[in-house]
């Protein structure tokens, strides 16, 4: 359904993502996982058409994306990892004013946006400046957003960022049954757990290159490791995390 | 030192303005508002001080008559520039919960944070006072005839009078505004005031504006009109204090010169200007000493004002949520099914509607549009305002006119305001659910304008010119400035290919050039139309049909060819860059 062929991104010079292939299909939940840095994000926006590639192509069910991004923006829903929103409306003007671009019909417009405020718990806030709102009721306000128009793909980045407990388990419940009615998600996120349970095949990206592509029973046959997280420290780890806290610790507490 | 950090930071703070890109270099900004403020202070004097050359045989009573307009233009315009400066820098001139947040948890005592915000706002001030009026005092001696032997003495007397009342008038202006400020927050607490600062600086704006826009017609004949006999109207205006207290300080210079006999032409003129300026000595005195109490009494206001408002560090606002009401859903209803038709037009409609009352930049191109209009309406209206025209024939074409100037300059700021996007860094918005059809997402811009902004301004005037013109015309104008609006936003969105309020800004070049043309333009054109006007009406009412036909054909021909040229569906371009607003040269190679 979506297809990234040797995506790659360079910033003045320095290459941030570097070919990066992987598909994506229908059903299908990808966990996208990576360090701090590492590329995630880049790889996210250059799929979306937000970020020009400096090499490489997606594909929107065999089309170059480049060539129409218009028609493949109206079948995708994105999170990005950083809620940014116009801080002067409400969540109810700010989804009224995407559903309306995405040229949603008005009834079903007001009955969506009501009904998911509701179920996002975000409904005694709707009419309150998004100014007012914390880290995590913005994320919703985003995640929402992204569903209105019921999109082919989803490109989460980080979407449980600020989010509680029980919204962060609604949304890994989401995402299986949203892939279970055919949608296909891409799900990168730092909480291995949550990547763990909800997805059917893991990517692992460090230092701008794909280093890992398989279901999590696949990743765990070839890197020597119990849970998600031991690969995920095998795959991409330069440093010992005990040791760095303890030099950490030692910088705080010294007076030199 | 730890002042000095936090008056730095406080000193950058006023660069993080809404009207300022945040990638904006601030050495280029410093360098275009500071050179601004020199060049047009420079201009001025400069285009003032020649009159007094291309005059040179002039005596000293015609001249010191002269000097007592000029000195009220510059008191005026240092008070009125100091009092806009300090409604732009509105939100930035007192700590904010922000500041709150990142400096609450330092260990800074609240005084010393107080303190240092003072002293950035006081620098600024003091900066921008001195900047505006070093022009006007350095060429206050060539605002002098050349053969008036004032000499040394004299010159340095009437430079350092000039130097001295303008910094005080300029401060009192700045002192008055943040007095308004602080002293309301002082009154209604900081929630309550959150709740109509928007408001009142909007108005402020515009009050301010026009008083600037009106100031060089209203800076002629001063010593006959106010100061020939002291009246409530002398007392209460507070440049008068300051031209008082220039002529305390330094009125003497020129009073004092020998009077030898003038041309004969010349002769009573001369005398009677004398007579008439010495005749106000006693009023000078008075007015100096309101001039230099009201000052102190600001200041003091201000200070404790903005002492009391200091007792704790503010917290961040906490929003009333917005009431659903019954009009609410009767006016969404309207919009939805009689003012747009598709969603996209619906989206640029309400997402105009959200944007331009409550994001500061947009409100000030707003209210100076309504600024320039209403100084508009009053230089060419004048004592017309009131009179009540009973035959249409001999209607004055300014009075007609005054609603298309209006108009004018309201759909051209509204212009302004939509160029500039809401809030860039959230524009992906767009980029994200955009559906490529601008036309229909600037009709649903248009119409905003057009409903939130035209209408109740037609509204408005339409009560002045039933009661003025009758209800009969006032319909027929009411109609002809309708058409008028549509046609010119029309006009100035055509070939528009950006996203209003979400697209990069990006100047107009040339816009010195094309500005001139377009002001010209504009005026020939509300003439025009208030004549055609006048002539229908004049002629009967088949005319009029006639002539509210035509400007509704012009408008669907200006609508026809927009469409004609546009494509089906254009492609967001969100981050246009800017031409750079100086040139620079490159010399670190």
């Amino acid at each position: 359904m979506l297809e990234a062929r040797h995506l790659v991104k360079r910033f003045f010079g320095v290459t941030v993502v570097n070919d990066v292939s992987f598909q994506l299909h229908r059903g299908e939940v990808v966990g996208y996982l990576g360090p701090n840095g590492s590329g995630k994000s880049t790889t996210a926006k250059m799929l979306t058409g937000l970020l020009d590639t400096s090499g490489g192509t997606v594909f929107f069910e065999g089309h170059d994306i480049a060539r129409d991004p218009i028609r493949f923006r109206q079948r995708i829903g994105y999170v990005p990892e950083e809620a940014i929103l116009y801080s002067f409306q409400s969540a109810i003007e700010y989804l009224e004013l995407v559903g309306q671009l995405r040229e949603l019909e008005p009834a079903l417009l007001g009955k969506k946006i009501g009904a998911l405020l509701e179920l996002f718990g975000l409904s005694h806030a709707a009419n309150r400046d998004i100014a007012s709102y914390s880290k995590g009721m913005k994320q919703r306000v985003m995640l929402i957003a992204a569903l209105l128009h019921d999109p082919d793909v989803l490109i989460l980045d980080e979407p449980d960022s600020g989010l509680d407990v029980t919204t962060t388990l609604v949304l890994r419940q989401l995402v299986r049954v949203l892939a279970r009615r055919g949608k296909a998600v891409l799900y990168s996120s730092h909480v291995l757990e949550l990547v763990e349970k909800a997805c059917d095949r893991v990517l692992v990206i460090h230092q701008g290159r794909l280093v890992a592509d398989g279901t999590v029973a696949a990743l765990q046959r070839v890197v020597t490791g119990g849970s998600l997280e031991e690969v995920f420290s095998q795959l991409v780890r330069s440093d010992d995390p005990e040791r760095t806290a303890a030099d950490i610790a030692d910088v705080v507490v010294g007076h030199a | 030192m730890r002042e000095r950090l936090l008056v730095r930071l406080f000193l950058l703070r006023f660069f993080e303005h809404d009207l300022v890109s945040p990638d904006a270099d601030r050495r280029e900004i410093l360098s275009v508002v500071g050179g601004g403020l020199v060049a047009a202070s420079l201009f001025v004097s400069t285009l003032l001080a020649l009159r007094y050359q291309f005059n040179n045989f002039e005596p000293p009573g015609l001249t010191q008559v002269q000097s007592i307009d000029d000195r009220f233009f510059f008191v005026s315009a240092s008070m009125l520039v100091m009092a806009l400066l300090a409604v732009a820098l509105w939100d930035a001139l007192a700590l904010d919960a922000r500041d709150a947040s990142v400096l609450g948890i330092l260990p800074i005592p609240r005084g010393v944070v107080v303190r240092s915000k003072f002293v950035a706002v006081a620098l600024v001030a003091v900066t921008t006072d001195a900047a505006w009026n070093l022009a006007p005092t350095l060429m206050r001696v060539v605002a002098v005839p050349l053969k008036l032997p004032i000499g040394l003495k004299g010159a340095l007397t009437l430079t350092l009078a000039q130097g001295v009342v303008t910094l005080a008038a300029g401060a009192f202006g700045f002192l008055a505004v943040l007095a308004l400020r602080e002293g309301l927050t002082a009154v209604v607490g900081q929630q309550r005031f959150r709740a109509i600062s928007s408001a009142l600086q909007a108005a402020l704006l515009v009050v301010l504006t026009s008083g600037l826009l009106l100031l060089p017609g209203s800076s002629t004949g001063v010593s006959r009109t106010w100061l020939a006999h002291e009246s409530l109207a002398t007392r209460a205006l507070p440049p008068l204090w300051f031209v008082g207290l220039h002529e305390s300080l330094a009125g003497s210079v020129l009073d004092r010169l020998p009077r030898t006999r003038p041309e004969n032409y010349l002769l009573v003129a001369e005398r009677n200007a004398t007579n008439l300026y010495r005749q106000g000595w006693p009023l000078y005195r008075r007015l100096a000493k309101v001039a230099v109490w009201s000052l102190v009494v600001f200041s003091l206001l201000t200070v404790t004002a903005c002492m009391w408002n200091a007792r704790r560090l503010p917290t961040p606002a906490v929003r009333r949520r917005r009431q659903w009401r019954r009009t609410d859903r009767a006016w969404r209803f309207i919009v939805a099914r009689f003012l747009t038709t598709t969603s996209v037009q619906r989206a640029g409609f309400w997402f105009t509607l959200q944007t331009l009352p409550r994001r500061v930049t947009h409100r000030v191109l707003l209210a100076s549009g309504a600024a320039v209009g209403l100084s508009l309406i009053l230089i060419t209206v004048r004592e017309r305002l009131v009179t009540i025209q009973a035959d249409v024939a001999s209607i004055p074409i300014a009075v007609l006119a005054a609603q298309s100037l209006l108009l004018s300059a309201v759909v051209t700021g509204f212009r302004r305001a939509i160029q500039l996007p809401a809030e860039l860094h959230a524009s992906s918005t767009f980029s994200l659910a955009w559906n490529g059809n601008l036309q229909q997402y600037l009709s649903g811009v248009k119409r905003a304008g057009l409903v939130a902004f035209v209408l109740p301004l037609l509204a408005v005037l339409f009560v002045w010119h039933a009661a003025v013109l009758g209800v009969r015309v006032a319909l027929v104008h009411f109609a002809t400035g309708l058409a008028f609006s549509m046609l010119l936003m029309q006009t100035l969105l055509v070939g528009y290919r950006r996203v209003p309020l979400a697209s990069a800004y990006v100047p107009s070049q040339d816009l010195k050039f094309r500005g001139v043309l377009y002001v010209t333009a504009l005026a020939v054109i509300c003439a025009a139309l208030a004549w055609i006007e006048r002539t229908a009406l004049a002629a009967g009412p088949a005319y009029v049909v006639v002539l509210e036909i035509a400007l509704v054909g012009v408008i669907a021909g200006v609508k026809v060819f927009d469409r004609s040229h546009a494509t089906s569906t254009t492609a967001l371009q969100l981050h246009e860059e800017p031409v750079l607003p100086t040139q620079r040269l490159n010399l670190a190679g």
